[in-house]
């Protein structure tokens, strides 16, 4: 398959760009750099399978909007055409675009990837580096280097060895700290501590058997401890107990001696004693009542004062106090009578004062309201004149005032003289007009901003035109200097050619022909000289390259100059004809006005002064007119004072009036016939007070005369009231001695009464005390007869002897009943009559005997418990620590987790060492079967990519003479690869490389190789050996060279004359402003 | 009543492929079987069940530590305790088991005989558990066939330690057929043996409740016992009851559609949280498998090392106890393989030798003779079993070659682009 044409629609800064590829022969794709080489370059893979999902190159067109186009042509002949555009389905195209098959194409690639043909059928300069350093990397080996050739991209051996050192560094048989010879390691150690830790069953049962006799040897032991300790504390109780049964015997043989006893009651004695006392205490007690009764009786009698004084408590209750009120009242009522008889007299007098000599009190009452009214308007007349008085005064002023104003405004203020003299000042300044100030003030004149735009117009102009010059001088300069250079070249050496090259080359290889025929020492010296001269031609043609550029350069830039020195006078000119333009037109806006106009910024400061003289022109006007509006407002004022102050005088007047009206209503309202002045009225006011303040304190002291002799009269009534009643000795006794005899004798009847009641109440407690003594001594004696009764005793003394053994008994049954119960408290619950029984029988001796062996033997059975429990004990812990918890378990795990990282790396270990092997046995395998063929054509395009400098290329054995490795074959001796120079190992590479794709071709059918700037690094003359083969293998496949070099094109063409297309791309407009290139 | 149906406890039997890394929850993992069997005892005891049916391998066969067995016995005291009644039943493991032999259990505990099939009647609760357990390790009978007739007036429970008619991974021990169990006319089949948690049958029902806890990349999923409820003499409710302390889930990722290693642990980071939700506050062991053809190859297989701790670090971050056990990158290129081996070069011819290589076991037994070396050293453990590093197997190589193929090929056809 190859490309006819190749067509960037719409892709990267390209847009419908179209390569022609349909030539037959070698093409040439130059592009300078960011002409658009590798967009290119992606264009050709782009076509054939598809863009890829993330594309640099839409940043000109949007991803949907980008087309590559391409007639292919297949081995067959036949040709299709298509577009590819961008998308997931469907992307292949014809020209119309319509989605069409992509079968054909696919047929058209043999089934090649776009993998495999990138890295088989498209040849970077990186791509050869890498394999030319593969080459240097596998010492050469033979089958390394064909297989490398072979596949063209992939870093076989850098992956062999990465292959290798991988598994070299997780296992290898006789390490020990590798990772996998560790986890395997740690395998074995874990089982190992698993197995420690797991306790056996039959560790564990003999364990438990030997704990379970000892559980039984210390349950034996315990028993018989128990029964010992029983009868240890059996004979203990025992022989405690023995002395007290014997104190028992002894109780029992005092009862028998003292026979039967009759048990008095315990407090028989005393019940005896206190019968006796208390017969005689009752018989002393009632002598001595009955003489007490006897002598009361006889005080009750002595007493004789009368009831009926003591029941008139409630009637002579207060006469006492009734008294002292009656003595009171006969000392106050004559002073009481001659005070009323002062107060008359003085209202008299009073009203004589008011009224004249007939006047009197009675009738003559001031009415308070109306003395209120005469006090307040009293005052009036004062005020009310004063205010008159002071309303004249305002009215005469305000006439005068009036009267003295003149009639128009004063003519000259300062304000006004002040503009005036400013405006006389501005007018002086002014300057370039002349006559009337008032004229000029009118004048039309143009606008600051017209004489600025002037001002700046004709700046610019004139900065341009300074500019000018300026440059016109140093471009002059600037050329003075570049052909002074010029010259300076020039008269330097003649500069070399190409030609001068290959005509002394021919002359070399010439005489080299020659010295080969025959060796002849005279040829030998002058090929020697050829041959330097050759070389210094070359050396030359490269050194002086450099300044043939540079003369170039200087010419070109000789001429830019003087073209530039001519359009800088045009622009000089054309600048000075508009700056007298501008000076015409200025002037022209002045006729108008009559004044003959300096500079634009000159005038622009005359402008500002006329402004300010018209503008204090208009200020001196205002100023006139508002001293007169100000003259007329004052006139005005004053004219409306004067009418206010007669108001004023009209209203107090009619107030001094109607005050007269209502002073005379209130004088009338005295009562008094007559009209009265202000100083009169108030007087009688006055006194008309002072006569009402008499009248009231007459009329006080008689009422209290009249009340005091009133109640006199009713306390005497009541005292002979009761003198007739109670006694009659004293009605003729006058008031005041009568009533206090009354109340001495109702005193000492009350005072009897209460004697005679507490006697009466002390002969009744004595009567009940007697009966009570007698009760008591009867019951006494009524006692002691039945005491006597129960002791069966005739007499006292029987009765005392009887009480006596009755006590005697009683404490021989206490003592018994305390040693009962010391016997049942040792006896702890056993039976009396058996332990009593025992003690008969039980000898103290004996007892202690059988204590002391019972004592021996509970120390031996003891030690015997002791030691079966610690033995227990320590079994115990022994069987606790055959249970370790899952310690066993833990170390299981962690083989385990050893077993999983073993697993992981043994896994890997084996991938790494298969791929090796695999890999290894098949380069070896492709080694022996291409050998002949690959290495054949190879050595042949190396032969001639050298220029016969290496015969070729052949297979030969290492140092060791074992492996195969690739030689370069020459004449002084065969070269391993891995020592030539970097540009020969470069180009052993590419022999190799081109010999595989010749047979790939041939194989499969062909495809196009595209090569990118390969050969950067091969001096021009290997360049062009490449550059034939190249063409050469064009016959078979078609073969697309991409380069950004000139020298490359150049080399290109020398090589071959015909059969070469050398495409140049020019820089696509966008190409240097791509957008952002984000992935999308 | 209730009782509790349990099977295939494995008690103290670790916890596998869990390789132990900085940050990995080691204390999370620790006695998860111990654990485990706390929980059933607990769920016994709060349910208020009146027997625990054990159907059997109640250890492991080849574990010795007789701890374990103490361990067991503490715990059924517990039930003891709480007046729960305990049937034990010995499976393959039990029989070669030295622990099983020579514990004292305490007295509500009661073992079905191995010579012939046995009943406890268990009138008290209306119950009568038939069994027979495994004698010997292997045991290749119908042992339910000879199973006796059902009580009457009681609910009849058979307890079985059986393949029925097998399951994959599963030794063939005491084969059995659904229909056989069903013949017996009992109301339950109390089943053991099989690690994943089936009902088989819902008339009767015959259940295999799975293992108490999930001790491999392989059982997967919630795993406990099955608790059921007896009402008016029949089986009203069977539930699976999760009593496992340590989740295992094998994480799936499909990186078709991812571009770059970092889609990729996006992925895994969101399946992974998926999985610590689905755990319910456990730890969880986690496998990570990617797989699928995807750009993003050549990156995951150039560093496994670095790729496996960037998953790690991405467990650490999932904010639970998370252990990745592992992380398996089955990616494959992009590549065209049928396209490269039809190529006339040095690729070609490398991918069609990789490619006949599989289809050569004489060849690839030869090509093994590389890993003797190692084969020789390793250890039994991984040496056998169903993970077990097969290097004299050609089925196994095979795989090894598929995986060879994804690191060799990409490699060596990665070219630049302009």
């Amino acid at each position: 398959m190859r490309f006819l044409e190749l067509r960037l629609i719409a892709f990267g800064g390209f847009e419908g760009l179209t390569l022609d590829f349909s030539a037959p022969g070698l093409h040439v794709v130059f592009g300078r750099n960011e002409a658009g080489k590798s967009t290119t370059l992606r264009a050709l893979t782009h076509l054939l399978y598809g863009f890829p999902e993330r594309t640099v190159d839409a940043y000109r067109f949007p991803m949907g909007s980008l087309r590559i186009g391409a007639r292919l042509q297949a081995d067959d002949g036949a040709v299709l055409d298509v577009v590819r555009k961008k998308g997931r389905t469907k992307t292949l195209l014809d020209r119309e675009e319509r989605p069409i098959d992509d079968a054909p194409l696919l047929r058209m690639l043999h089934g090649v990837s776009q993998e495999v043909y990138e890295a088989s059928f498209g040849l970077t300069h990186g791509a050869l580096q890498r394999g030319a350093r593969a080459l240097l990397e596998g010492g050469g080996d033979l089958g390394e280097s064909l297989f490398q050739a072979g596949l063209g991209g992939g870093e076989l051996h850098r992956f062999l060895v990465e292959l290798r050192e991988e598994a070299e560094r997780i296992w290898s048989p006789a390490a020990r700290n590798k990772p996998l010879n560790e986890a395997m390691r740690v395998i074995a150690e874990a089982k190992k501590l698993t197995s420690e830790r797991s306790a056996s069953h039959e560790s564990y049962q003999s364990q438990v058997d030997y704990i379970e006799a000892q559980r039984a040897r210390k349950a034996t032991a315990s028993e018989e401890r128990s029964a010992l300790v029983r009868e240890q504390k059996r004979l203990q109780r025992l022989k405690g107990m023995l002395p007290i049964f014997a104190a028992r015997a002894e109780l029992e043989r005092r009862r028998a001696v003292l026979g039967a006893v009759v048990l008095l009651p315990v407090d028989a004695p005393r019940d005896r004693a206190d019968a006796l006392s208390a017969t005689g205490e009752a018989e002393a007690a009632i002598g001595r009542l009955e003489a007490e009764i006897a002598d009361v009786l006889e005080r009750r009698a002595s007493l004789k004062a009368p009831d009926a004084l003591a029941d008139a408590a409630a009637e002579l209750e207060g006469l006492h106090g009734a008294l002292a009120l009656y003595l009171k009242n006969e000392q106050e009522l004559p002073r009481l009578r001659a005070e009323q008889s002062a107060e008359e007299a003085e209202a008299r007098r009073i009203a004589r004062s008011i009224a004249g000599e007939g006047g009197t009190p009675s009738g003559m009452r001031a009415d308070a309201k109306a003395a209120s009214r005469i006090r307040s308007l009293a005052s009036e007349p004062k005020r009310i004149q004063a205010l008159l008085r002071g309303a004249e005064r305002a009215r005469d002023d305000a006439s005068a005032a009036l009267s003295a104003r003149p009639a128009t405004a004063p003519e000259e203020s300062d304000r006004v003289q002040g503009i005036a003299q400013r405006l006389a000042r501005r007018w002086k300044g002014l300057g370039l007009a002349t006559g009337d100030p008032a004229a000029v003030v009118a004048l039309a004149v143009p606008s600051t901003a017209t004489a600025l735009r002037y001002e700046r117009e004709m700046g610019a102009v004139a900065e341009e035109q300074r500019r000018a010059v300026e440059e016109e001088a140093a471009l002059l300069r600037d050329a003075a200097s570049i052909a002074r250079e010029i010259d300076a070249l020039q008269r330097a050496a003649a500069v070399p050619t190409e030609a001068d090259l290959l005509d002394a080359r021919a002359r070399r290889d010439g005489l080299w022909t020659r010295l080969r025929a025959s060796f002849d020492e005279k040829v030998a010296a002058e090929f020697e000289h050829a041959s330097i001269a050759a070389d210094e031609v070359a050396d030359r043609l490269r050194r002086e390259a450099e300044r043939v550029t540079w003369l170039a350069k200087l010419l070109a830039d000789g001429a830019a100059t003087k073209d530039a020195i001519a359009r800088v006078a045009d622009l000089r000119a054309s600048a000075a004809a508009r700056g007298e333009e501008l000076a015409s037109a200025w002037r022209g806006e002045w006729t108008s006005i009559g004044i003959t106009p300096l500079s634009a910024a000159e005038m622009r400061a005359w402008l500002e002064r006329h402004a300010k003289l018209v503008e204090t022109s208009d200020e001196l006007e205002d100023a006139k007119a508002d001293a007169r509006r100000a003259h007329e407002a004052e006139q005005l004022r004053i004219a409306q004072d004067v009418a206010r102050h007669e108001r004023d005088l009209a209203a107090h007047a009619k107030e001094l009036a109607s005050w007269q009206e209502e002073w005379t209503t209130a004088t009338r309202k005295l009562g008094l016939a007559f009209d009265l002045g202000v100083d009169e009225a108030l007087a009688v006011v006055d006194e008309l007070a002072a006569l009402g303040v008499r009248v009231d304190a007459a009329e006080a002291h008689r009422a209290r005369a009249e009340a005091a002799a009133a109640e006199n009269g009713r306390i005497a009534d009541r005292v002979r009231d009761l003198a007739a009643r109670l006694a009659g000795d004293l009605a003729a006794l006058p008031v005041t001695e009568a009533g206090q005899q009354l109340v001495r004798r109702f005193d000492l009847a009350r005072q009897e009464r209460t004697q005679r009641t507490q006697l009466d109440r002390t002969l009744d407690e004595k009567r009940a005390a007697l009966v009570e003594q007698t009760a008591r001594r009867d019951a006494s004696a009524k006692k002691l007869a039945a005491l006597l009764a129960t002791a069966g005793a005739s007499s006292l003394e029987e009765l005392v002897v009887a009480e006596e053994r009755s006590v005697a008994a009683r404490a021989l049954a206490a003592d018994e009943e305390r040693t009962r119960a010391v016997l049942l408290a040792k006896a702890d619950g056993a039976p009396l009559d058996e332990l009593a029984a025992e003690a008969v029988e039980a000898r103290v001796e004996s007892v202690d005997a059988r204590l002391d062996e019972i004592e021996t033997r509970l120390a031996e059975v003891g030690d015997e418990y002791d030691q079966a429990a610690v033995a227990i004990d320590r079994a115990e812990r022994g069987l606790a620590e055959l249970d370790r918890g899952d310690a066993a378990a833990v170390a299981s795990g962690e083989a385990q987790a050893a077993v999983a990282r073993a697993h992981e790396l043994a896994s890997r270990w084996a991938r790494l060492r298969l791929a090796d092997a695999v890999l290894t046995r098949e380069i070896q395998r492709y080694r022996e079967q291409h050998q002949g063929p690959v290495l054949g054509r190879a050595s042949e395009v190396f032969a001639r990519l050298t220029r016969g400098a290496y015969r070729g290329l052949r297979s030969g054995l290492d140092d060791d003479g074992e492996n195969p490795i690739l030689l370069a074959a020459k004449d002084g001796g065969d070269v391993p690869t891995a020592l030539l120079s970097d540009g020969t190992r470069d180009q052993v590479y590419l022999a190799l490389r081109v010999a595989s794709l010749e047979r790939h071709a041939v194989a499969a059918g062909p495809l196009p190789l595209v090569l990118d700037d390969i050969l950067i690094q091969f001096d021009d003359e290997r360049a062009r050996a490449a550059i034939e083969v190249l063409a050469e293998l064009a016959s078979t496949a078609q073969v697309l060279f991409f380069t950004h070099h000139q020298r490359l094109v150049d080399l290109a063409r020398a090589a071959c004359p015909t059969g070469l297309t050398v495409h140049e791309l020019a820089r696509p407009p966008a190409a240097t402003a791509p957008l952002v290139l984000t992935p999308s | 009543m209730k009782f509790v149906h349990a099977a295939d406890i494995h008690l103290d039997s670790p916890l596998r492929g869990l390789d132990k890394y900085p940050g990995a929850p080691a204390d999370a993992m620790r006695s998860a079987s111990r654990r485990a069997m706390k929980n059933l005892v607990d769920l016994c005891v709060d349910e208020g069940a009146d027997l625990l049916v054990i159907a059997g391998d109640l250890y492991d066969g080849t574990w010795k530590d007789f701890g374990t067995g103490l361990f067991f016995v503490g715990q059924m005291a517990r039930l003891n305790d709480h007046g729960v009644k305990v049937v034990l039943l010995r499976g393959n493991h039990d029989a070669a088991s030295q622990v099983a032999k020579n514990l004292t259990m305490p007295g509500n505990v009661r073992e079905l005989s191995v010579k012939k099939p046995q009943t406890f009647l268990f009138e008290d609760i209306g119950v009568a558990v038939h069994g027979q357990g495994f004698a010997t390790r292997a045991v290749t009978d119908d042992l339910a066939a000879r199973y006796p007739d059902p009580a009457s007036g009681l609910v009849n429970i058979g307890v079985l330690h059986t393949s029925m008619d097998g399951r994959e991974g599963h030794e063939p021990y005491a084969p059995t057929t659904l229909a056989t169990l069903a013949a017996r006319g009992y109301d339950y089949w109390a089943l053991g043996h099989v690690h994943k948690r089936e009902v088989l049958s819902k008339e009767p029902w015959v259940v295999f409740p799975g293992n108490l806890q999930g001790r491999h990349a392989k059982e997967t999923g919630p795993k406990g016992a099955t608790l059921v409820t007896v009402a008016g003499g029949r089986i009203a409710s069977v539930e699976a009851r999760a009593l496992d302390v340590v989740r295992w889930e094998a994480l799936s990722i499909d990186a078709a559609a991812c571009a770059t290693e970092v889609d990729v642990l996006d992925r895994i980071r969101d399946a992974l949280a998926r999985a610590v939700k689905d755990a319910e506050g456990r730890a969880l062991a986690a496998r990570v498998v990617v797989g699928g053809e995807s750009a993003a190859h050549l990156a995951l297989a150039a560093d496994p090392e670095r790729f496996v701790a960037e998953v790690r670090a991405l467990a650490t971050d999932a904010g639970a106890d998370v252990w990745i056990e592992k992380v398996k990158v089955k990616t494959r290129a992009p590549l065209d393989l049928p396209g490269l081996r039809a190529q006339p070069d040095a690729i070609g011819e490398l991918a069609r030798a990789l490619d006949a290589l599989r289809r050569d076991d004489g060849a690839l037994l030869e090509l093994a003779s590389e890993l003797g070396e190692l084969r020789k050293k390793l250890p039994a453990e991984l040496r056998d079993g169903d993970d077990a590093l097969r290097f004299d197997d050609p089925a196994y190589l095979r795989g090894l070659v598929d995986d060879v193929e994804q690191m060799v090929l990409p490699r060596l056809v990665r070219a630049e682009r302009p």
